[in-house]
């Protein structure tokens, strides 16, 4: 007899320097149950400040898309990479976000076998400014969802949320210098067809850590289809990511290797780093 | 032929009716609502689809001028300081009292609350005070009949030392062709003890666990849960009414003041550890489910947008949840900090 569904959220935190990449404990990302489960939302949130030693939450005090995450449950990534951790969400509260609290809710639940987890790495962008000696921030991490006892199997296929992400914050580690044009990084690697949702643009100053950031540039970007979005639009996107959401509604379907085409019209400076991505999901068979 | 009354939606038809009442309550009272306030005396079937509220603790100081002087008051939220309990007839809708604000979630942080100042007509002074409001949209549209009353029973602990006023208004629809819902809304809370930042360490943590009675079910049927709430209040902080920096009044926090925990410590102490160590949550459930296995800060349960855990299930009647807080901080500038956990749902009866 089938039980019945319960709350559920599972968390960790570390703690991470500046060009650290590390993985998050695993066993506490996991609950340790004999039935499926369901992951509805990833919340995260960052602490302190990498400016300053402000006592309040403030503009220039979270920590936005210096924090790079990969997520991947077993063998379906939720990522593309290592996306930053304010382009899986529209912008819902600024002064949350201030705070240094994101949260990627999934469009559909992602419902997982007992034994399967989502294992998460976090990297830490390697120039991000700080004015203290000690740049150490903490980094808590938890997946809120439902135990789902009152399913008596797995359905055949599930849905399974993904995020990719053009971060020109990490493409001159280098020194080689920005490319403008975005390539296949707004791409679907994947070999089952990404139903999309929406389209966030973010735009961060690497200098001062402030999330506006200006320059004398023009974004432009197309869909799969050759459609533009928009077309040599005001470098700060705001016509296209409004700043009170910073996100663009799209229904689409992206097929294996279609991509977005994003392309600025000059290589972007150390304040303007935009960071634009897609957020979607597709199917694949359950464990 | 039974209503499928899990059909009922807002705008079903009817004329919009709404059945209000307040109360003044002094610091430290306890009193009941009027037994005939909230009663349905309109003589048709009333579906009831939101309970609004306000508690007003405004007009009891008086300012000179407090935009330039940022005089210190004893100012805030005093939603966590009413706290309410409700029944219609024989049914139960909170499980005994219930700190007004875990009632909904929060609207938002920017229009939830607001410090006032009116002026005194005698002189240039000002009288200052503070205001919140928020509503409890039912998951279901609730039945009155002509002649239900809600008795609400209503508490002011005094954590402003002011007397407020409470006022709560049922807003729904009425007329004689409305379906009859069966749906009872319910809301069960944990409030424990508020703690005291400064005793806390980290190797002494502070610890909260609640109990089989707190978290409950007691209504005679299965409940649906749509969320819990998660809010933290700090109480006994003295600030300047119209804000500064590091200063605050009593507020319901956003974030669990890891921020404003390490205003002014060595970096080497709030680093490494200032949000591990806050105050951490674990849940686990009557039917031996841990929800919330590995300890988490507050915030990660119930979301800063809203203050809630959005999660639909069902709890058994009698069924409870035990969450257990521990505070592990060496130093902060609250005064003292009230966290408070809820479950919203409602229940169908036969």
């Amino acid at each position: 007899m089938p039980g019945y569904a319960s709350p559920l959220v599972l968390g960790t935190q570390l703690t991470i320097q500046r060009g650290q990449l590390l993985q998050f404990s695993a066993q506490p990302l996991a609950p340790r149950v004999l039935v499926p489960y369901e992951i509805n939302e990833i919340r995260f949130c960052a602490y302190p400040s990498i400016e300053t030693a402000s006592a309040f939450i403030g503009a220039t005090s979270a920590l936005r898309g210096f924090l790079k995450f990969l997520f991947l449950s077993g063998p379906h990534p939720l990522t593309d990479g290592y996306v930053p951790m304010w382009n899986m969400m529209p912008v819902r509260q600024l002064t949350v976000e201030y705070g240094g609290y994101y949260t990627w809710k999934f469009k559909r639940p992602f419902l997982m076998a007992p034994g399967q987890r989502i294992d998460a790495k976090v990297f830490f962008q390697t120039n991000a400014p700080n004015v203290l000696t000690t740049p150490i921030v903490t980094v808590a991490l938890a997946y809120a969802g439902r135990l789902r006892a009152d399913l008596s199997s797995m359905p055949a296929s599930v849905h399974v949320p993904f995020v990719s992400c053009w971060d020109t914050s990490v493409l001159d580690q280098g020194g080689q210098g920005i490319t403008p044009f975005a390539g296949q990084a707004l791409r679907n690697p994947l070999a089952n067809p990404i139903t999309v949702e929406m389209l966030i643009g973010r735009f961060q100053d690497d200098t001062t850590g402030l999330d506006s950031a200006s320059d004398a540039n023009q974004l432009n970007i197309q869909d799969p289809h050759g459609r533009w979005l928009v077309q040599n639009g005001p470098a700060d996107g705001s016509n296209i990511f409004p700043p009170d959401t910073r996100s663009f509604p799209y229904q689409g379907q992206l097929a294996y290797n279609a991509h977005f085409s994003a392309r600025l019209s000059i290589p972007p400076s150390p304040t303007y780093r935009p960071m634009i991505s897609y957020l979607g999901s597709r199917r694949e068979m359950s464990a | 032929m039974a209503t499928d009354t899990s059909r009922i939606i807002p705008g079903y038809g009817g004329t919009t009716a709404a059945l209000t009442a307040s109360l003044t309550i002094a610091p430290g009272d306890s009193l009941d609502l009027s037994a005939d306030a909230l009663r349905n005396t309109l003589g048709e079937n009333l579906l009831i689809d939101c309970l609004r509220w306000t508690v007003d603790a405004q007009t009891q100081q008086e300012i000179a001028d407090p935009a330039v002087t940022q005089a210190t008051q004893t100012f805030g939220f005093p939603g966590g300081g009413a706290e309410i309990d409700i029944k219609m007839g024989d049914k139960e809708i909170t499980a005994g009292e219930i700190p007004i604000y875990c009632l909904g979630r929060a609207d938002g942080q920017d229009v939830e609350t607001a410090i006032l100042a009116v002026q005194d007509d005698t002189n240039t002074n000002m009288y200052l005070g503070s205001y919140t409001a928020s509503r409890w949209f039912f998951d279901h549209p609730m039945s009155m009949a002509p002649g239900d009353a809600f008795i609400c029973h209503i508490t002011n602990h005094g954590l402003l030392n002011l007397p407020i006023t409470v006022s709560i208004a049922l807003t729904g629809r009425v007329g004689p062709d409305l379906p009859v819902s069966r749906w009872i809304p319910y809301c069960a809370s944990w409030t424990p003890p508020a703690f005291t930042p400064s005793l806390a360490t980290a190797t002494v943590p502070l610890t909260a666990t609640s109990t089989e009675r707190d978290l409950v079910n007691r209504a005679p049927a299965q409940l649906h849960i749509s969320r819990f709430v998660g809010r933290l209040g700090r109480i006994g902080v003295v600030g300047a009414p119209f804000g500064g920096n590091t200063i605050s009044q009593n507020a319901e926090m956003v974030f669990p003041g890891v921020q404003q925990t390490v205003s002014g410590q060595p970096t080497s102490n709030w680093f490494p550890s200032a949000v591990d160590s806050f105050l951490t949550l674990t849940m686990r459930d009557s039917r031996a489910n841990d929800n919330i296995p590995t300890a988490i800060p507050f915030r990660m349960a119930f979301e800063p947008t809203e203050r809630t855990w959005e999660c639909a299930h069902i709890l058994d009647p009698q069924g409870y949840y035990i969450a257990s807080l521990t505070l592990a901080v060496p130093s902060v500038i609250d005064a003292s900090l009230q966290p408070s956990i809820a479950m919203v749902g409602s229940y169908e009866v036969p």
